[in-house]
């Protein structure tokens, strides 16, 4: 709304609040004056009486016009509204909205020449430049208690990905999705592709506080990184164990129930879900067998001091399916599975904020029981062909942070444990950290973390040397907008 | 003489401590829900899950449909710090983490305050906070944020 236009709506609003008392006690008057009327008409001539009516009409055309006037406003201040709300990137409460973040920034991997694994890494040795991530959220509300949110990933991958070792491992392959633009006007224009991922896409009913709904793709709701998901939400860039040795799974199709209640200061929650399970070879399950999770939390989020507590779980089973030709005439097709496993998952999480202090704790465990003879097999960094053994496998990290109180400063501390015979160069994988966040405006910061991965057998079935080869020293820099 | 200093004394800080309170009157925010509304009196631990939208519903399950007005509004951002315990820096980050968890939104924003009034006026779910001057009869006062504080009406 203009001044222009504030000053015209106050000025009506006040001769409104100026006249409406006039108006009553006009009508009062002329009330009081028309009952003695009847008994006293001679008192009255009729030039008083019409200039009466005049006055009458006079009344209430100005209140027809004072009503026109608070309809115009009543109408301006909900246009200005919806064009304050339209211009408010934190406000997102229109029918849709577009919004997500954006960061950029720098890696450098610090890796010995003769480690068998740091030579896995893409630029060992060398400073790169990177996209971080491009995500764009699409947030849909078109009537009450329907929500529809979907959130997509921009990236250059697989461009430069390693498809095949060289040496007796084969012919050395790199991804490259370079190809000439079909569609440019020029005839030798290059272009790049790369994936979108779809990182979440669901569908929810709120129709309850209690009972919700949600269908779709979804990130699984166990512990606190999976679902605080974003760089400027998380506090650390490097992730930790639980989500790189992909614990339980990142993301489910599937449906959700979950919902809430208050008992005083806490918001007592609970998820649970049912899925297709584990997806990482397709989009479709190859079996009825479902993936079932659970998670229950306790937040209090006071202000002063935000204190939530998580325990969550997760099962289901894993497989994989081919579909073999067994004989040509006539056609014959087996399907088997070459790995078939149990998986279960357990996981408890913490998450306190004390004025400028904030503390994230997670560890979570997992079961994985192969079926006889259904082992998977081993990927790199293993040159000799091995299957992974039914195991137990922990993870944990503790991650401290204070803000300081003359800059926007967030520096902080982490620790992160994998501990298990996934990693097939040890059986533990500890990255102590150090790392800071600048926050430049409430929709910008630049944040860095430093961490050294140490490698651990504490079995001895390595020597500590032939370990220790294998140690990385990690840096990440990012700088990131939310829009 | 002494006792006419005392006396004018004590006068001048009588008048300056009435000063000092009705200005304060003034400055008191004032809670309003729709008139339907069965609640009579709200407290902070009440009005922190609804405006932080983690409540979505009032005990009699009508939505719970909360009024912001603007971030930079010096109204919002006493409320802000009374309800919710945040400064305007905290309560940027606090909806901006919420936006990219995918979480509930946030209350929707209006201009002033005597279209906040409307709102819950022509709303059963409806609830804001105002100063004194805004208030209406179409509304219902459940609470008053007085001094920093959440006090009953």
């Amino acid at each position: 709304m203009s001044h222009r236009h504030l000053s015209s709506a106050a000025s009506l609003a006040a001769l409104l609040a100026f006249l409406t008392p006039a108006v009553s006690r006009a009508q009062e008057s002329d009330a009081a004056s028309a009952a003695p009327a009847a008994v006293d008409a001679p008192l009255i001539g009729p030039a008083a009486l019409a200039s009466i009516e005049e006055q009458k009409k006079e009344l209430a055309d100005q209140r027809r016009s004072l009503e026109d006037a608070n309809e115009r406003i009543a109408d301006l201040e909900k246009k200005a509204d919806s064009a304050a709300a339209a211009g408010d990137e934190n406000d997102w409460s229109s029918r849709f909205k577009l919004y997500g973040f954006t960061d950029v920034g720098l890696n450098r991997v610090w890796v010995k020449e003769t480690s068998p694994a740091g030579n896995f890494v893409n630029s060992a040795n060398a400073t790169s430049f990177v996209i971080g991530n491009i995500n764009l959220y699409l947030d849909a509300q078109p009537v009450k208690n329907w929500r529809s949110l979907v959130e997509v990933r921009f990236t250059n991958a697989p461009h430069g990905e390693i498809t095949s070792m060289g040496g007796i491992a084969g012919k050395f392959a790199r991804n490259s999705t370079q190809q000439t633009d079909p569609n440019a006007a020029s005839a030798a224009a290059t272009m790049w592709g790369g994936y979108t991922v779809i990182e979440r896409a669901h569908i929810d009913w709120t129709g309850f506080e209690y009972l919700k709904v949600r269908a779709g793709n979804f990130f699984t709701p166990f512990g606190i990184w999976n679902v605080d998901h974003g760089t400027p939400t998380l506090i650390a860039l490097q992730l930790p164990g639980v989500i790189q040795v992909r614990q339980m799974p990142l993301r489910q199709t599937g449906v959700q129930l979950y919902g809430s209640a208050f008992k005083g200061d806490w918001e007592l929650g609970y998820t649970a879900t049912i899925s297709n399970g584990r997806q990482e070879l397709s989009n479709f399950a190859f079996d009825d067998n479902r993936g079932f999770g659970a998670r229950l939390h306790a937040n209090n989020e006071k202000g002063e001091a935000m204190i939530k507590l998580g325990a969550s779980f997760y099962t289901g089973r894993v497989k994989d399916q081919e579909i073999d030709v067994t004989s040509l005439s006539p056609l014959t097709l087996e399907r088997k599975s070459n790995y078939d496993y149990r998986e279960v998952v357990g996981g408890l999480d913490a998450s306190v904020d004390v004025g400028r202090t904030r503390i994230r704790a997670e560890a979570a465990m997992s079961s994985i029981r192969y079926d006889d003879a259904k082992h998977q097999v081993m990927t790199a960094p293993s040159p000799v062909q091995q299957y992974r053994a039914s195991s137990v496998e922990t993870t944990a990290f503790l991650l401290v942070a204070h803000t300081l109180p003359w800059v926007p400063v967030e520096l902080y501390a982490t620790t992160d444990l994998i501990y298990g015979p996934l990693i097939q160069v040890s059986d533990t994988m500890l990255s102590p950290s150090v790392g800071l966040n600048i926050r430049f405006t409430k929709a910008t910061m630049f944040k860095t973390q430093v961490s050294e991965t140490l490698f651990l057998d504490s079995r001895g079935h390595q020597s500590a040397h032939e370990i220790s080869q294998n140690n990385a020293t990690l840096l990440a820099s990012r700088l990131v907008l939310v829009f | 003489m002494r006792k006419l200093i005392t006396a004018l004394a004590l006068a001048v800080a009588a008048l300056s401590w009435e000063g000092r309170s009705s200005a304060g009157d003034d400055e008191d925010l004032f809670v309003v829900v729709n008139k339907s509304n069965p609640a009579s009196a709200l407290t902070r631990e009440d009005l922190r899950p609804l405006f932080q939208t983690t409540k979505g519903e009032w005990p009699d399950g009508v939505k719970a449909e909360p009024i912001n007005l603007a971030d930079e509004s010096p109204v919002r951002r006493s409320f802000d710090a009374a309800v919710l315990g945040l400064d305007p820096d905290r309560v940027a980050r606090y909806w901006i983490d919420r936006k990219i968890r995918g979480g509930e939104r946030p209350p929707r924003k209006v201009s002033s305050a005597s279209a906040a009034v409307r709102s819950v006026a022509g709303d059963r779910g409806g609830v804001a906070y105002v100063l004194r001057a805004d208030l209406s009869p179409s509304v219902k006062v459940v609470a008053k944020v007085s001094h920093g504080k959440v006090v009953a009406p």
